[in-house]
């Protein structure tokens, strides 16, 4: 009776001590995922996996981590939606949401005085190419409002500035490595030319840039957070905040809404936010405090003048 | 007899998250970057590198329209066109949510290439850092699911033109780790 007893709690004691080496490794390994990899979560927090899966041993793998989560993880935690089919194997989408929808209108526009007002004036100044945003607007349905915050955030609405990425018009857009010589005037082409491919006219960039916006997500966005996912992923995801950044509304309240590009200075919550990549592929040596609004926020004001 | 009911469910809870644990931990440890990646048709995608250019116009810059190969990607995707846009999101064994998006040819204006968005994953991150082979294999995982719809499609990888992203900086890391 009594040796029974001393082997349970022998047995209890080593597999305890053995327990914590264990488990403060997958604490580091998951908060290294989590905090680069793209989720946005904040290092502390592990998301609940959210996947279709193509692979028994993926799903197995997925509902242990769940299950880990759920004993471990006792902060509440805000899941990011996803468009996700719990049916397994591949999903082809005929009339698909990227995104979950939210119900809202997309872009109300700002009038009030808010950390947005200030960008006022920069909004006013998009209303030069207001014509130019109609008809790409109408050629991709796209919204004006949007295409101008693209274009202030890329060109500082500049006429003679691209959309895509700011390049003077006729100058070699480095985005673009192969196009057709002769495009026989197609709106939104790129021509090439012996120096790259490079676009003619303030129209054909808002429409290529319209076009490709609408590529990120396989359709016109129709939700703000579209939008917000949208935009994130047309800028390349890389200035999102949340674990690189001292930014402090972390986790996201939703997919990619701490990402500089599409929101900052949008409200209070995004006045805060950091520049991670100074340049493509060159992360900056420390964030930097990033001073300039974000597409949404130039879209807002643009809306309410 | 009864005291002893507690001490055994205890002792077995502990036993069973020990295991958990376990089992997690090991399949958490990164693994080396070749027992990872495993893309059977690795060797055959073409992408926007590939397209043949026109040698006496543009510095090469231009697509030669007339070619084989570019007439047979363009009738590839038309093949696909009523099965687009394609959306598949799933989270890669090293825990990165990768959404694919292959937008029809009309809604980007270029019907020669394919252009395939996995927009969720980090193309910047540098070799050194310890998030670039999660990131690397979140993409290889990524190219076999597009290379299952194709085949489902019944269109032959090697005669399409992918192109791997709308950034400079996407195709051009894509390209680096596909060709290696």
């Amino acid at each position: 009776m009594t040796s029974m007893k001393t082997i349970s709690i022998v047995i209890a004691f080593v597999f305890a001590l053995l327990e914590i080496p264990i488990l403060l490794n997958l604490h580091i390994v998951h908060a290294t995922e989590i905090s680069d990899s793209g989720s946005g979560y904040s290092t502390s927090k592990r998301p609940k996996p959210t996947s279709t899966y193509t692979d028994s041993f993926q799903k197995s793998e997925d509902n242990l981590n769940e299950i880990f989560y759920n004993i471990f993880n006792f902060d509440s935690v805000t899941p990011i939606p996803s468009n996700n089919n719990p049916t397994g194997n591949l999903q082809i989408t005929q009339n698909p949401t990227a995104y979950p929808s939210y119900g809202a209108s997309p872009i109300t526009p700002i009038t009030s005085n808010t950390s947005a007002k200030q960008f006022e004036a920069q909004a006013k100044y998009c209303l030069q190419n207001k014509e130019v945003y109609l008809r790409a607007s109408a050629e991709t349905g796209v919204p004006p409002e949007i295409l101008a915050g693209l274009h202030s955030i890329e060109g500082s609405c500049n006429p003679n500035q691209s959309l895509v990425a700011g390049k003077v018009i006729g100058a070699a857009e480095p985005d673009i490595k192969k196009c057709k010589s002769d495009t026989g005037g197609a709106l939104g082409e790129p021509r090439a030319t012996a120096k790259g491919c490079v676009f003619d006219s303030l129209l054909d960039t808002a429409v290529y840039a319209g076009r490709h916006l609408i590529g990120k997500i396989g359709k016109v966005p129709t939700t703000f957070e579209e939008y917000v996912g949208a935009l994130s992923d047309y800028n390349g995801g890389g200035n999102r905040n949340c674990g690189r950044t001292p930014y402090t509304y972390c986790p996201p309240k939703c997919y990619r809404c701490d990402d500089i590009y599409p929101l900052a200075f949008y409200d209070d919550e995004h006045v805060d936010m950091y520049l991670v990549y100074c340049w493509d592929g060159e992360p900056c040596p420390t964030p930097e405090k990033y001073t300039r609004a974000g597409v949404l926020t130039i879209a807002g004001l643009y809306k309410g003048l | 007899m009864d005291k002893k009911i507690p001490k055994i469910i205890i002792v077995l809870g502990i036993v069973f998250i020990a295991i958990l644990s376990l089992y997690l931990f090991l399949n958490k440890t990164p693994k080396k970057e070749d027992e990872t990646i495993s893309v059977a048709d690795q060797a055959n995608i073409q992408t926007i590198e590939d397209v043949p250019t026109d040698p006496t116009l543009s510095n090469g810059y231009s697509i030669d329209t007339s070619s084989e190969k570019v007439l047979k990607s363009t009738d590839a995707i038309k093949k696909l066109e009523s099965n687009l846009p394609y959306i598949y999101s799933f989270t890669s064994k090293g825990g990165i949510l990768v959404n694919i998006v292959i937008p029809r040819a009309s809604q980007v204006g270029n019907e020669w290439v394919l252009l395939v968005n996995m927009d969720s994953i980090d193309y910047q991150v540098s070799e050194d850092h310890p998030d670039h082979i999660p990131n690397k294999e979140a993409f290889f995982e990524g190219v076999d699911n597009v290379l299952s719809f194709l085949q489902q499609n019944q269109v032959n990888p090697a005669d399409v033109f992918i192109q791997w992203g709308d950034r400079e900086i996407t195709q051009s890391q894509s390209s680096k780790w596909l060709k290696k």
